[in-house]
């Protein structure tokens, strides 16, 4: 998304809290007579926030919410007049900051960018004052983002628990964890409104929603037969945390490899068999002919899987930006670009292989570019579409939720 | 049905469900809500556990969930709406007068022995 100049575009993908952050923000930069809003601007808003997340979370890192804007203070100058436009723009490290914010909030899964997010974002900037002041303050990036997002991480956790052991395939679970995770939200922003303290809220919660051993248990009961071999089969070839992509890729090639190879045999075989008994000798020209082409199959198809399938998990990253990977979409075209041209080099290597003549693979080389282009196409709208989910189940697979109890053998 | 823990609610909590959703769609925390207002409070029953029997549910096709439209809430999670299907509907008729006589003839042999 592009960002535009003026805060109003935002509303629609703001929470209240947020849009109130970035109001006092548009306060504090007039008091400094600033014609604009920088990261300081806004890191002054989010303390002055009524629910106080950010300065919370400041706090419990030991520092004050004073302190922070006389850090800012001594590193900016105050203007020289009081300034006159109604709406203040916003500086491109702003933007920044809530470009950042709104990829943090995909990641979480949450439609909307909520406060948390926003003080994430201006951490994540580094050459902003905002992030300058809380690093002359001592205040790690990191473990302001863990204390900023400790009880969705709690909730989350305790979803996870009750989530992960489950046999189910992988849509089936992503459905349940978002299901329950919206449910516990809610009861615990309910205990919130009466309690007040986000600690004993969270119990409160807890407790309401019930053991999670035991509905992990009534989980795994409620699943259909169907799910159950969706689970087997993506425990045998889907990925398995912690495996990274590169790793996860290779496995696949080489279950391939083994698979492929007994058809490829059993036909090789035949072949020479057959053509044994029709022209007396079990090696021929027309034996090899018969075989290049299935020989070929079974080099391409592993490498190929290998090559398209860490290709494909570096261009969703690119595109759909994730924990561990910016988003970027320079990068997200080159690997694009890759795509298209193993494909492309596949169909020509294919037909050179099986005809064992280059040129007469070259003669088709419109077609298997054309090709190349549309594969090219297909992958980066699947990464786009499906990228997003992708990400999120990732995360909450790496979620460390300790000492999980298993109802079953496998990871 | 299925059910190898023996707790007495959990044995009717699908046959409650599908009594909460007939005034009209629900949520899962809305269901819950419904179940309470009727009285079901007295059993406090652990909020989590209501989604594996309307995962049951969903299976044997007795309801229908569907994710809503706008997002909820500030953090914007997506919640889905449960609907009875007929099937559904038939079962719960079917339901409340197993139970009615169940209660009927308990209810006699109970009275009788005073």
């Amino acid at each position: 998304m592009s960002t535009p100049d003026s805060v109003d575009v935002y509303f629609k993908a703001f929470t209240a809290r947020a849009k109130n952050a970035l109001a006092l923000a548009n306060l504090e930069a007039r008091r400094l007579n600033h014609d604009f809003v920088g990261t300081e601007h806004l890191l002054l808003g989010l303390l002055d926030e009524d629910t106080g997340v950010a300065a919370r979370a400041i706090k419990t890192l030991g520092v004050d919410r004073q302190a922070v804007r006389a850090e800012i203070e001594k590193l900016v100058s105050v203007g020289p007049a009081p300034i006159g436009i109604a709406e203040l723009p916003l500086t491109p490290r702003v933007k920044k900051a809530i470009e950042l914010a709104d990829n943090e909030a995909r990641i979480f899964g949450h439609k909307q960018i909520d406060a948390e997010h926003l003080l994430l974002g201006l951490t994540r900037e580094p050459s902003g004052v905002a992030a300058m002041a809380l690093r002359n303050l001592g205040i790690d990036p990191n473990t302001l983002q863990r204390e900023a997002f400790k009880i969705h991480l709690a909730l989350f956790t305790i979803v996870e628990r009750a989530v992960r052991p489950v046999r189910a395939s992988t849509p089936r679970k992503r459905k349940m964890r978002q299901e329950l995770l919206s449910h516990l939200s809610a009861i615990y922003e309910e205990e919130r409104a009466n309690q007040g303290d986000p600690g004993i809220a969270l119990q409160a919660a807890a407790t309401r929603f019930g053991d999670v051993a035991q509905l992990s248990r009534e989980l795994d009961r409620s699943v259909s037969l169907k799910e159950r071999i969706a689970c087997n089969l993506e425990r045998r070839f889907g990925w398995r945390s912690p495996e990274t992509a590169a790793r996860f890729m290779f496995r696949l090639a080489v279950q391939l490899l083994v698979i492929i190879a007994v058809p490829v045999f059993v036909i090789a075989g035949l072949t020479v068999i057959c053509l044994g008994m029709k022209y007396g000798l079990w090696w021929d020209r027309s034996v090899s002919i018969a075989i290049r082409p299935v020989a070929a199959l079974w080099l391409f198809i592993p490498t190929d899987t290998f090559l398209l399938g860490l290709l494909y998990f570096k261009l969703r990253d690119a595109l759909c930006g994730a924990v561990w990977a910016r988003k970027s979409l320079p990068k997200a075209a080159l690997y694009d670009v890759l795509i298209a041209l193993v494909v492309l080099g596949s169909g020509i290597g294919f037909v050179a292989l099986a005809e064992w003549d280059l040129s007469r693979a070259l003669q088709s080389l419109s077609a298997y570019s054309a090709g190349a282009v549309v594969a090219a196409i297909f992958y980066a709208f699947y990464a786009g579409v499906v990228g997003p989910a992708e990400i999120a189940d990732t995360i909450w697979a790496s979620l460390d939720i300790g000492g999980q109890t298993q109802i079953s053998r496998s990871s | 049905m299925d059910q190898i823990d023996g707790d007495k609610l959990r044995g009717h909590l699908e046959m409650l469900i599908l009594a909460a959703l007939r005034p009209g769609d629900a949520h899962g925390l809305e269901i819950l809500r419904r179940l309470e207002e009727r009285g079901c409070g007295l059993l406090r029953l652990k909020e989590g556990s209501l989604y594996p029997a309307l995962y049951r549910l969903e299976a044997a096709g007795k309801v229908k969930a569907v994710w809503e439209k706008e997002p909820h809430g500030r953090r914007g999670a997506r919640r889905r709406i449960y609907q009875l299907t007929k099937s559904g509907a038939r079962q719960l008729d079917q339901d409340r007068g197993e139970f009615q006589e169940f209660v009927t003839v308990i209810g006699g042999i109970l009275g009788a022995a005073i």
